[in-house]
């Protein structure tokens, strides 16, 4: 007697040829920590739901190619963004369990049946040779995604050509239309208009109203719409302008088929619109309309503003826009920011007021590089602050609040840099430590900016930008002062 | 193959239901025996804080330093105490890059981080540090997220070890990615050894040999903890155009022949030192980390001088048993404790036997499905039955146990199940199993103690991974192996 128990996994993992793959172990086994053990998705926005999601649904070819050669990028699944790395598993996995774990996801809500293992083979012999991941839009270009059929049965879509003063909605009633097409898709959408100007479009479709109660419509244009329903003008978005400026109007309905009609009219510019409903038997807040012109829902990358507290100084090191890969960051209370970059011992970006969004490096992966919350940052270093100078960053002393003085060697003395904020800006004192009489140039600033000012205390810059700094036996000490407007 | 095939179609129905059952609320199958010997706990974060440990140094007062990944230090005090909700959290410092490296050495703290090996120093006693010492930052940096950097403890002499992965999976675009270095105690850094991937964790066996773990991808057909010998290629040759920069490592080593095998590769490249334990992808984890010895003298169960190494997809620990054959370290891999509530990443373990683990989820998906966590895992005093050791024979394996087996079934060879294979050398992503090669146990002696069995297992194949499944063994109380599964690495056979 012995258990076979757990000698399976191993057994299920072996290509087996001829032999019926288990897709929900090897889904198990490779994807579920990821990707959710029922296809929802990883804790922490981690990887991206399979489940009722339309990448899985449709053409089998993209996910296959997913699976096989891997997937990098920004792609957006179920109203939300994403920005990973989807491993390729061409070379571990064959086809026949590809094909397993694929039939398994279409189990998730995904609809089209059995992924079969002949499909997988045609495209791993289509793509042999590529080692590239594959890219969002490079997928989704080849492989649409399926556009489920929206709620609105019947739909026709009229258009009306305008004249060029048309700045509010005409009687469409009176009008002839241009054109009358049937919308199958049955959602209220813009397309094959969407860049025209001086038209009008009206929609008529029917709803099926499973129970009784009230109703809400919203509606949203770029630029102005009206909603009816059964005739009545339940909610309209008058006048012209831009999307965001959304309206909800309420109606009681009985079960049984309500009649929708939509107007809309363009002036210029953007166009846009969205209808969505919500009431007894309808699920959430179904949208009426399609969803490219819906704003997206939440990004992935959710803000993290950094900020100093009280007296202290707030700290942040990380790969930022703009500057070197080994920077360390202060915001001081009062809102004076720097970046000192290390690698050239440089007081390299400097900016008033909010300090950093953390969130392109502290949300998932940390792809994307941070960037001051500033418009105006103010690039100083371009190249050394001693020109000719061998230099290596030994530290920082930190004060009482946090406040950091560098020190560095340069050309065989120990400088300790100490940047303080004041009114105008920051006040930065080198302190040279100097074994006999020499002299240091020093570059404070190595590209002129508007709106930045600078000084050397009792020093006289020279025609390049540099100062020659005197030093004596002992201690020096120089003085810049950087005014930032 | 054919002679299991009904079993396992039973089985893998009755697995498949286990599965469902397990993961009605989330991603971790159970461990309904782990309980029984150790204890984990959950041990309170800081409140409101985003946590992440990516890495802890413990102190000899019992406090305990973390680093997190968003560059945060913090000193927990009571973490040792009976009482958890005692524990108390105080912020250290902030502004670190990521620190994946810590070690506490004469009242300083020690971190390797994104950007360098440095200090931070408290010179005036306020409990806050008012020195943050670069002492080493020798290698490159592009701002790729997937630059990482994994630091050691001081080894005797004062030295530590960076394993630095490639900037993205494929390519060294900076200097020194996919490359050990060795940092000094005066900051002097040197190449120590190429060949690295993508690591998760760098540390010591009991006996101080350096390993890291390195993930399955480009020219790692699996998952695997790697030996590190100074001026030796650990096998992913992505980083070797920095020869040119590291004379003491002598000339380049030739780049090994895509969809090779390690085996055969050996032979032509002398420098390649292969996995000395590979852990089968999906079967036993699939992302390792954290590499710590058990020198805790059996204060953490019966595993004194083995190798714990963190699991970060599937939340758990594995336990490694090593050995050297043929001039070659190898061993063996063992499931061991589960169930924790996040990806590992760093791990340390007392002297006095408890185990603390840091859990991020961010970015790499994790059975555990809470976004971080710390915990902590002490041994009951009950000593679960196991397979303690497994090392190798020429003619097979000999397997010590951690309490006598009943010698009837384990001379019975139905008791055991033996398979081997291995996976292809290349430069795609990871490797099926290959070669597979069914074995056989054809004898098995029980030590006169019982406390042993010597099998004989035809043939044995070099190179291979092999499984030995001994689900039949039962102890003299008539318990089953808590885990019957050990996946051995035969780099080398040993010599009659």
């Amino acid at each position: 007697m012995f258990s076979t128990r757990f000698f399976l996994p191993v057994l299920a993992l072996l290509p087996i040829c001829g032999q019926a793959e288990d897709g929900p172990l090897l889904y198990q086994t490779y994807c579920s920590a990821c990707h959710g053990a029922a296809g929802q998705g990883g804790a922490e926005g981690a990887a991206p739901p399979l489940a009722k999601s339309l990448w899985a649904q449709g053409d089998p070819d993209r996910m296959i190619k997913v699976v096989l050669h891997g997937l990098m990028g920004e792609i957006e699944v179920l109203g939300k963004e994403y920005n990973l790395v989807m491993p390729p598993q061409g070379a571990v996995l064959s086809d026949t369990q590809i094909a397993a774990i694929l039939t398994h996801v279409r189990s998730f809500g995904n609809g089209g049946g059995k992924v079969p293992v002949e499909r997988v083979a045609a495209v791993r012999a289509k793509f042999k040779e590529r080692e590239a991941y594959w890219k969002g839009d490079e997928l989704l270009k080849e492989h649409p995604l399926p556009s489920p059929p929206g709620p609105l049965k019947n739909l026709i879509r009229k258009f009306y050509a305008l004249p060029k003063d048309q700045r509010s909605m005409p009687d469409y009633a009176k009008l002839e239309e241009n054109a009358s097409a049937s919308q199958p898709k049955g959602l209220i959408s813009l397309e094959g208009y969407s860049e025209q100007d001086h038209f009008g479009l009206v929609w008529e479709g029917e709803l099926a109203v499973k129970s009784e109660g009230e109703f809400s419509f919203s509606l949203d244009s770029d630029d102005t719409s009206a909603l009816f329903v059964d005739g009545d003008k339940v909610v309209e978005v008058p006048g012209l302008g831009g999307m965001g400026r959304t309206k909800t109007g309420k109606v009681s309905l009985h079960p049984g088929v309500a009649k929708i009609r939509v107007e809309y009219l363009e002036f210029t510019g953007y166009t846009g619109i969205a209808a969505s409903w919500s009431g007894p038997g309808v699920s959430g807040n179904q949208l009426l309309s399609t969803s490219e012109v819906v704003k997206k829902a939440k990004p992935s990358i959710q803000m993290i503003e950094l900020k100093p507290e009280g007296a202290r100084a707030v700290h942040y090191r990380n790969f930022i826009a703009g500057t070197g890969n080994r920077s360390f960051s202060v915001g001081y209370p009062g809102g004076v920011n720097l970046v000192f970059n290390q690698e050239n011992c440089g007081l390299e970006l400097l900016w008033r007021g909010r300090f950093f969004d953390a969130g392109p490096r502290w949300n998932n992966r940390g792809t994307v590089r941070s960037f001051p919350l500033s418009a105006q940052v103010y690039h100083l270093q371009k190249g050394s602050p001693f020109p000719g100078q061998a230099f290596s960053f030994k530290g920082m002393e930190l004060d009482e609040n946090a406040y950091p003085t560098f020190h560095y060697r340069v050309g065989g003395l120990t400088v300790r840099d100490r940047p303080e904020p004041g009114e105008k800006g920051i006040a930065r004192t080198l302190s040279i430590e100097s074994g006999g009489a020499s002299e240091l140039v020093f570059v404070p600033i190595s590209q002129l900016h508007v709106g930045l000012t600078l000084e050397g205390r009792g020093l006289t810059a020279r025609e390049d930008g540099s100062y020659l700094l005197s030093l004596r036996k002992g201690a020096n000490t120089f003085t810049f002062d950087y005014g930032i407007q | 193959m054919n002679r299991l095939t009904p079993l396992f179609l039973f089985s893998s129905l009755l697995l498949g239901v286990a599965f469902a059952w397990a993961n009605k609320f989330n991603n971790q199958p159970l461990d309904p025996r782990m309980s029984k010997y150790y204890l984990r706990e959950e041990i309170p974060m800081p409140k409101d804080v985003v946590f992440e440990p990516g890495s802890i140094a413990l102190l000899p007062d019992q406090r305990i330093v973390v680093g997190t990944r968003r560059g945060e230090v913090w000193i927990c005090e009571g973490a040792y105490g009976e009482d958890l909700s005692k524990v108390t959290w105080t912020p250290y410092f902030e502004g670190l890059h990521e620190p994946l490296g810590m070690y506490w050495q004469d009242g300083a703290l020690y971190y390797t981080d994104r950007e360098q090996f440095g200090r931070l120093v408290d010179r005036n006693g306020d409990d806050r540090p008012d020195w943050v010492e670069t002492i080493s930052a020798p290698w490159g940096l592009t701002g790729n997220y997937h630059e990482y950097a994994f630091g050691t403890t001081p080894d005797p002499q004062g030295n530590i070890f960076v394993t630095l992965c490639l900037t993205g999976s494929f390519n060294a675009e900076a200097q020194w990615r996919g490359w050990v270095m060795k940092i000094a105690a005066d900051g002097t850094a040197t190449p120590y050894a190429s060949g690295v991937r993508s690591p998760g964790g760098i540390g010591y066996d009991a006996e101080g040999n350096l390993y890291y773990t390195d993930n399955q991808g480009v020219w790692n057909g699996t998952s695997c903890l790697k030996h590190v010998v100074e001026k030796k290629f650990t096998g992913c040759p992505i980083g070797n155009v920095y020869y040119k920069d590291a004379p003491n490592m002598g000339p380049q080593p030739p780049d090994p022949v895509n969809e090779s095998r390690i085996v055969v590769e050996r032979e032509r490249i002398p420098e390649l030192v292969p996995p000395a334990v590979q852990f089968p992808h999906g079967v036993v984890g699939q992302s390792p980390t954290a590499v710590i010895p058990d020198h805790t003298a059996g204060k953490f169960g019966p595993f004194a001088g083995q190798v714990f190494v963190g699991e970060q997809t599937h939340s758990e620990v594995q336990r490694v048993f090593l050995e050297t054959v043929n001039g070659v370290r190898q061993g063996a891999v063992w499931e061991f404790l589960s169930g924790f509530e996040a990806g590992i990443v760093p791990m340390r373990l007392s002297d006095q036997g408890t185990l603390f683990i840091g859990g991020t989820t961010r970015g790499w998906g994790s059975r555990g499905n809470k976004p971080f966590t710390f915990e902590r895992v002490r041994w009951k005093n009950i000593v679960p039955f196991e397979t303690k050791t497994m090392e190798a024979l020429p003619d097979g394996f000999r397997l010590t146990f951690t309490e006598p087996v009943d010698p009837a079934s384990a001379s019975d060879l139905t008791s055991y199940q033996a398979k081997a294979w291995t996976y292809i050398y290349q430069s795609k992503y990871g490797s099926p199993m290959v070669d597979e090669v069914d074995a056989n146990v054809t004898s098995a002696r029980v030590a006169a103690d019982h406390m042993s069995v010597e099998l004989t297992v035809s043939p044995l194949t070099k190179g291979h991974i092999h499984h030995l499944q001994a689900g039949g063994i039962k102890s003299k109380s008539g318990e089953g192996l808590w885990h019957p599964d050990a996946y051995y690495t035969l780099n080398e056979i040993p010599n009659p």
